[in-house]
């Protein structure tokens, strides 16, 4: 239990100030923000054409996880190498290939599995190609296209610990340092608030899911919804049923 | 010091069949064939310098094996407990904070070398006289650098270091040989720290103009290649490596030590920068390298 203890107040004593806790999550945040932000505008274009259009997926999703298979810190060596610049550039371009396979894959597998019957109904209606995207094959993909973001997210968030090596700070300072001077409290509390911040990362996308997820796609009610609908027996929000 | 006890102890219920044939060949196998059996760490500098210790002991008449890449510290001593491994090139401040506890080795060769000594003596092993050669953590500058701002020492530093600015690894801003002693025992504040590994990284970084000021290794093939100046530690901040063969009761004679001696007299750390370049960078056989530096030096 003293571990814990240790942990609990190397975190009171190194959260606020210069290159304190707080100040490295707000870099570690910023560098795994903007990665997953490009890794969107770089994946999401022709993953929903490729899902649209029902072509080219498979070549297109294994040439993506190209970028999974790759270990992220032989990406970073080389980009260093390649780019000659040290601290973002290299980063972000190791965690923009890490971020885009989850993006892509699930958008595409998002389109694709749209229910032929919808998708020709719609047509049947009179829809035209962007008309079915927009209004029924990008709706209806939304929650796999967000579980991919958020997959993306969390794993760019646990990966970006790696700048510290290359010259960008963020978390990783603590559970690089902690590590090599021995220091298991603080290698520790390093990884805890990067745990910390991607639980929180991932919640509050779930929360933007919520928001933006069209209603007749949310499964299940919000339980508290459910809850008061069951208690309150208001009369006029019985659905009166179809003759 | 972990020994056979513990090694041949059979731990694991469950690997106890297949592990303890494994077990009783390593338990049997006492290396005592009557050869002397010189092994490295697993890194190049150390399978250069075995080479060139173990073919130098060949040229003397001795029946030799050189083992690279034998592993790590521990396992290399280890081995010299069991007579698995007869001698292994060290570093005189490494291996003294292995054996006796961190922060053990200072920045004096004498003193650390006599504490060395006593530490090896209780664990039944010897160690040879120290190389001039050393493997220390060292600071760079590119030449450009070196001439603009007149540096040859970490003293000279102290002055102009409020402009520069700083390549390490992240660990080196907790580092007591590090930013904090850089700091106490010089006064050099870097303008900022910027955390890099060892390595294409920092070297990068350096080539670059992104850093002024880079830690390496004194020995690295970089240094060569790129015609860095490494700065003088002046006063003895970082505690020393210079090279220092150590071996167990089967290397500790006069005929060994006559050999092994002369071989590290001989041997400096321009020589070993020379070493690892061609063997890092020019991708030649450690066992060619060294051959060919001890034909040059008149060694063999």
């Amino acid at each position: 239990m003293s571990f814990i203890a240790d942990v609990w107040q190397w975190v009171l004593d190194n959260f606020w100030g210069n290159g304190g806790i707080l100040d490295r999550s707000i870099e570690h945040l910023q560098i795994s923000g903007a990665s997953v932000v490009i890794a969107l505008l770089i994946a999401l274009p022709p993953a929903v054409l490729l899902g649209h259009l029902g072509r080219g997926g498979t070549l297109a999703i294994n040439l993506v996880n190209i970028g999974r298979a790759m270990p992220s810190f032989a990406i970073l060596v080389i980009a260093l190498r390649v780019t000659g610049e040290i601290g973002v550039v290299p980063t972000v371009i190791a965690l923009v290939a890490l971020a885009i396979p989850p993006i892509f894959t699930n958008t595409y597998i998002g389109l694709r599995d749209v229910d032929p019957e919808i998708r020709e109904a719609a047509v049947g209606m009179g829809m035209h190609g962007t008309q079915v995207l927009r209004r029924i094959e990008l709706p209806m993909a939304m929650p796999l296209v967000m579980a991919g973001v958020r997959t993306s997210t969390v794993q760019v968030i646990a990966t970006a610990t790696l700048a510290t090596l290359i010259g960008w700070g963020g978390l990783g300072y603590y559970i690089i340092v902690g590590l090599r001077l021995n220091n298991n409290v603080q290698a520790f509390g390093g990884a805890l608030a990067v745990v910390v911040l991607a639980l929180l990362a991932d919640l509050a996308l779930a929360g933007v899911q919520r928001l933006i997820a069209p209603r007749g796609l949310q499964l299940v009610e919000p339980p508290w919804a459910v809850e008061t609908a069951a208690e309150a027996e208001e009369p006029e929000t019985e659905v009166v049923p179809a003759a | 010091m972990r020994g056979l006890r513990e090694r041949c102890k059979p731990r694991v219920l469950g690997a106890l069949v297949l592990g303890l044939s494994l077990v009783a060949a390593a338990c049997g196998d006492d290396g005592d064939d009557g050869g002397l059996t010189v092994a490295a760490a697993n890194f190049p500098e150390s399978n250069i310098l075995a080479q060139i210790y173990g073919q130098a002991l060949e040229a003397g008449g001795l029946d030799v094996s050189v083992e690279e890449d034998f592993g790590t510290r521990p396992a290399l001593l280890d081995g010299l407990e069991d007579g698995d491994v007869d001698l292994t090139p060290e570093y005189v401040g490494a291996l003294l904070n292995e054996l006796e506890g961190p922060d053990t080795a200072t920045g004096d060769l004498q003193e650390s070398v006599s504490l060395l000594d006593d530490a090896l003596a209780d664990d039944g092993l010897v160690g040879f006289d120290a190389s001039p050669a050393q493997d220390v953590d060292a600071l760079a500058v590119t030449e450009a650098t070196a001439t603009e701002l007149g540096l040859e020492t970490y003293s000279d530093l102290a002055a102009v270091a409020g402009d520069l600015v700083f390549g390490a690894p992240a660990e080196c801003a907790e580092f007591p040989a590090c930013i904090p002693g850089l700091r106490e025992v010089y006064g050099i504040e870097f303008q900022e720290h910027v955390p890099l590994e060892i390595g294409p990284p920092i070297f990068d970084a350096l080539n670059n103009g992104d850093i002024d000021v880079a830690r390496v290794f004194s020995t690295d093939a970089a240094i060569a290649e790129n015609d860095w100046v490494i700065l003088e530690d002046d006063q003895g901040l970082n505690p020393v490596q210079n090279i220092i063969p150590v071996g167990n009761e089967d290397a500790d004679t006069q005929e060994i030590a006559e050999i092994v001696n002369d071989v590290s007299a001989a041997l400096t750390t321009e020589a070993l920068i020379e070493l690892n370049a061609a063997v890092v960078s020019d991708l030649e056989d450690p066992e060619d390298v060294a051959r060919q530096w001890l034909e040059d030096e008149g060694l063999i």
